[in-house]
C-alpha cells in the first residue's frame, strides 16, 4: 500500500486575464494528506520593481485560497498567511522568487511561489491527520483560487504583463493510500481559516472573540498577523493575552512570542529578492519589519550602494537607474507574525476545548491604522 | 549504556600516490552506527583555483566511497553524492572548509570535507533498529578512490592529503539482536548523460523472493552552467507499471527542501581571482551568492551568475574575496522519499515486477547518476 504523489494541474493559466476567481474540483478517491501548490505571474515588458511603494509580488495577488465542500471550510487563507503557517511548520520559508527583473521566457522575470496546503503535521506519512476526501465526494470538495494580478501599472513597468498566459499555477497532491471508510472516518482534519481582520489602534487593549464550538473541535494554534509599512515588530501590537472566560491562559510580549516561535521551529529566514533600481535611492517595501538586509551588486555601476532601512522600508541608495543586484532579507523572527502554538510537540494532547462560553485574544494596541489578522488553526473530526 | 565514538585512523595518508585506493579495515567487534570520514589536502603554493574551469576540490577528487561485507557491497557512491545524500537526511551541508588561497601549515589553505556514512535513519538519534551489525560479517572494509589534481596554481601539494576516520558504534548486542537489525544500504544504480528532449525510463532494482525495501531514490543532474530543472525537467516513479509519484523537477526540489527543513549554505573562505573576470564554478545551479571584499582591491568587485556560474568582475588578478552560496534547494538533486516518518511502515517492497523511474529530458549533456537507498536484513 503506497502513497502517491499525483499531479492535479500542471502549468496551466488562470481563467481570467487579471483578476478573478477559479474553482476547481478535487478527486475524492483517496485521503489526502497535502496539496503544493505554485503560482507565477510574468513581469511586466521593462521590469517589476515599484519604488517607495508597495511591492507587486506574486504572492500578494493570490488574495485567497480555499478548500470547501458544501458547507464545510477546511482551510481559507491567502498566499500570504498560508507562507507564514508554513514557515512556522517547517523553519524555513517556502521557495520564493520574487525577481524585478523584465519577464522573459520563463525563468527569466517571472516571479513564482510554491505554497504548501498541509493537512498533515510535519512528522512525515501522518495517518492521524488527512483530508478523508473519499468523505466529501456528495459535498463537492473543491479548491478555489482569489486572484487580482497588477498589471498596466505606470506604463509597462512596475507590475505583471496583462493576460491569463501569463499567469500560471501548478497543483499536485500527496495521497495516503486507500483506507476503509471506518478509518476515513476517523482522521482528523487541520482545519486554518481566518477569523477576523482588525484595525490597529495608537493605544489602548481590546478583547476579540474567536470562535466556539460543542463539536469537538480543538484548537492546535491562533496565528496573528500585523503589518504596517515602515513600522517595526511588536509596535503595532505590544502585547497578546489569551483569555478563557475571564481567565488568562497565556499571556506574552509580541516579540517574546515571535521569538519564542523562532526557537520551536529553528527558525532560518531569509528571503532573496533580485532587484532592479528605478532611482538612486531606491525603497523597496519588503513587509520584513525588522529585516536585517544585505546586498549583493550585480553591475559595476552599483558596488557603492548602501543600505538603510525604517522598519520593512528597505533603501538602497548610490546606484543608478536599472542597477541590478540581489537583497538578501534576513529576519530572527517568523514576520509580522506571532503564534499561540498548543501543539508543539505535535502530539495533539495538548490542544485548546473549543467548548467554553468564550475565548477571546486581548491585544494591547500601540500604533494606529496596522492591519492586523487573527487566524485558528483547528483540529476537527472528519464529519462532525 | 554510552554509546561509544573512537577514532579508528587519525591523519594518516590515503596512499602513497596522489590518485589511487585505500582499502581500510573497519573494526568488528560491535555494531556501527556512523563512520565519518574526514579528507583534507594542501593547496598548491600559489592557490587552488580555476577560472571558467571545473574545481580541483576535496569533494570532487573522491571518486568514490565503497563499503563491503565480502562480496556485499553496501554503501557505493562518490565523495559529492555521500554529501548530497547527507543533506537531504540532516537539512544542512556536512562540514566542508572551502578554501583557494596557497597552501601552508594546516589549516591555512588546506580544504577539507567531511563524508558521513550513516547506518541509522535521519531524526532518530541511538537507532538501534537500522545500524550496520558488523560482528556478524567475516570481513569489512572500506575503499576508497582519490585522485588529487596536484598543480601550484590548480591543484593540491604533492603527497599532503590525509584522512580521520572516526566511528560511532552501539554498547555490545547479542548475536540474536545484530540479526535482528537493519542495514540502511546506499548504491548508485545509473550514470547517463541527459538529451535534448524526450523520456527514458530507468529500471530500477528488483529483487524476486527477497525481502528488501526501497526507502529513498536520489537523482542528480549537473552541467556547469546550466540552472536547476532545465536538463531534466520531470520525474515520475512507478511501480508494476503503475504511476506512484510523479512532479516537476523545481517542485519536487521545494518539497524536500521543506521536508529536510533545508539550510543550505556553502563558504568558500578565500576565492583566489586569477582574472580580472573570474567565473567559479560553484556546482550549485540556482546559486544566489553573497561577496565579501578580501583585499583593497576587490571593494568594487559584483557579481553575476549563470546556472551555477559566479562570474566576480571588477576586480584583479591576484586579488581574493570571500562568498558565501546560498540556495534555496538541495543543489543539482532530487528525492523521492518513502520514509519521511522514519517509521519504515510505507517502504516500496523490491520484489515487484518492476520499479521504474522515468526522467523527461529538457537539455542535453547533464550529467545524471540515479541512486538507491534500501533497507535490508542482515
Amino acid at each position: 500500500m503506497m502513497w502517491r504523489k499525483i499531479e492535479l494541474k500542471d502549468d496551466v493559466a488562470v481563467d481570467n486575464a487579471v483578476k478573478g476567481k477559479d474553482t476547481f474540483t478535487l478527486p475524492t478517491g483517496h485521503a489526502i494528506s497535502d496539496l503544493l501548490l505554485t503560482v507565477r505571474a510574468k513581469n511586466e515588458s521593462d521590469h517589476n520593481a515599484p519604488n517607495a511603494t508597495e511591492a507587486k509580488t506574486v504572492i500578494n495577488s493570490v488574495s485567497e485560497i480555499a478548500i470547501e465542500a458544501g458547507s464545510r471550510t477546511f482551510k481559507k487563507y491567502s498566499a500570504d498567511i498560508a507562507l507564514k503557517w508554513a514557515t512556522y511548520r517547517d523553519g524555513i520559508e517556502p521557495y520564493t522568487n520574487l525577481t524585478q527583473a523584465l519577464g522573459g521566457t520563463y525563468p527569466s522575470g517571472w516571479q513564482e511561489v510554491f505554497i504548501p496546503i498541509n493537512f498533515s503535521r510535519p512528522i512525515g506519512n501522518d495517518r492521524v491527520c488527512a483530508l478523508p476526501a473519499p468523505l466529501y465526494k456528495d459535498g463537492g470538495l473543491s479548491l478555489s483560487l482569489t486572484y487580482d494580478f497588477p498589471v498596466d501599472d505606470d506604463s509597462g513597468q512596475n507590475a505583471f504583463l496583462t493576460g491569463a498566459a501569463n499567469h500560471r499555477y501548478d497543483l499536485y497532491a500527496n495521497i495516503l493510500p486507500h483506507l476503509h471508510e471506518n478509518t476515513l472516518s476517523g482522521l482528523k482534519v487541520i482545519e486554518q481559516t481566518k477569523k477576523r481582520q482588525y484595525t490597529t489602534k495608537a493605544t489602548g487593549a481590546e478583547y476579540l472573540d474567536m470562535t466556539i464550538d460543542q463539536s469537538g473541535r480543538q484548537v492546535m494554534a491562533y496565528l496573528i498577523d500585523a503589518y504596517k509599512t515602515g513600522v517595526r515588530e511588536g509596535a503595532l501590537l505590544e502585547k497578546l493575552e489569551l483569555l478563557i472566560g475571564s481567565n488568562t491562559i497565556m499571556e506574552n510580549d509580541w516579540q517574546a512570542i515571535q521569538w519564542e516561535n523562532a526557537a520551536n521551529c529553528n527558525l532560518e529566514y531569509q528571503r532573496r529578492v533580485d532587484m532592479k533600481a528605478q532611482t538612486t535611492d531606491d525603497e523597496y517595501r519588503c513587509k520584513v519589519p525588522n529585516v536585517q538586509p544585505f546586498y549583493q551588486p550585480y553591475v559595476t555601476t552599483s558596488e557603492d550602494a548602501v543600505i538603510t532601512n525604517t522598519g520593512d522600508k528597505v533603501t538602497i541608495s548610490g546606484q543608478t537607474v536599472d542597477d541590478q543586484g540581489m537583497l538578501f532579507l534576513n529576519s530572527e523572527v517568523i514576520p509580522c507574525t506571532a503564534i499561540l502554538d498548543f501543539n508543539k510537540d505535535h502530539s495533539l494532547r495538548h490542544l485548546l476545548s473549543m467548548a467554553h462560553d468564550k475565548i477571546q485574544i486581548k491585544v494591547e494596541n500601540k500604533t494606529a491604522s496596522g492591519t492586523a489578522e487573527f487566524h485558528e488553526m483547528i483540529l476537527a473530526p472528519a464529519v462532525y | 549504556m554510552v554509546w561509544p565514538i573512537e577514532v579508528i585512523v587519525d591523519n594518516n595518508a590515503l596512499g602513497s600516490g596522489d590518485s589511487g585506493d585505500i582499502d581500510i579495515k573497519i573494526p568488528r567487534t560491535r555494531a556501527i552506527s556512523q563512520l565519518i570520514l574526514t579528507i583534507r589536502n594542501k593547496n598548491g603554493s600559489t592557490s587552488n583555483t580555476d577560472d571558467d574551469g571545473a574545481l580541483e576540490t576535496i569533494v570532487n577528487s573522491i571518486s568514490e566511497i565503497k563499503l563491503q561485507a565480502g562480496s556485499r557491497v553496501i554503501k557505493e557512491y562518490s565523495g559529492q553524492a555521500c554529501r548530497d545524500w547527507d543533506i537531504y537526511r540532516e537539512g544542512r551541508n556536512p562540514q566542508f572548509f572551502n578554501t583557494q588561497i596557497a597552501g601552508s601549515t594546516y589549516p591555512t589553505g588546506w580544504q577539507e570535507a567531511v563524508f558521513p556514512i550513516k547506518f541509522g535513519r535521519g531524526g532518530i538519534p541511538y537507532d538501534e533498529i537500522c545500524a550496520l551489525p558488523a560482528p556478524l560479517f567475516k570481513s569489512l572494509d572500506l575503499k576508497i578512490k582519490y585522485d588529487f589534481t596536484v598543480d601550484t596554481a590548480d591543484g593540491f601539494v604533492t603527497g599532503s592529503h590525509k584522512y580521520d576516520l572516526v566511528g560511532e558504534f552501539l554498547p555490545p548486542r547479542s548475536e540474536a539482536q545484530l540479526k535482528n537489525m537493519m542495514i540502511i544500504e546506499q548504491r548508485k544504480k545509473f550514470d547517463d548523460t541527459s538529451a535534448a528532449s524526450g523520456d527514458k525510463a530507468y529500471a530500477l532494482t528488483t529483487v524476486q523472493g527477497g525481502s528488501q525495501r526501497l526507502r529513498q531514490v536520489m537523482v542528480s543532474c549537473y552541467e556547469t552552467g546550466i540552472a536547476e530543472g532545465v536538463d531534466i525537467t520531470k520525474a515520475e516513479f512507478s511501480t508494476d507499471s503503475t504511476t506512484r509519484m510523479v512532479n516537476d523537477w523545481n517542485r519536487l526540489q521545494w518539497e524536500n527542501a521543506a521536508d529536510c527543513r533545508l539550510k543550505f549554505l556553502q563558504t568558500i573562505d578565500s576565492v583566489y581571482l586569477d582574472d580580472s573576470s573570474h567565473i567559479l564554478y560553484t556546482e550549485i545551479p540556482n546559486v544566489q551568492p553573497q561577496m565579501v571584499a578580501q583585499d583593497a582591491g576587490t571593494e568594487d568587485a559584483y557579481l553575476s551568475t549563470a546556472g551555477d556560474q559566479v562570474t566576480v568582475a571588477g576586480a584583479a588578478a591576484g586579488e581574493n574575496v570571500a562568498l558565501a552560496l546560498h540556495s534555496q534547494v538541495i543543489p543539482r538533486c532530487i528525492f523521492f522519499d518513502f520514509d519521511k516518518d522514519g517509521s519504515m511502515r510505507e517502504l516500496i517492497p523490491q520484489n515487484l515486477q518492476d520499479i521504474e523511474l522515468k526522467l523527461t529530458h529538457g537539455g542535453a549533456d547533464g550529467a545524471i547518476e540515479i541512486h538507491e537507498m534500501r533497507v535490508a536484513a542482515p
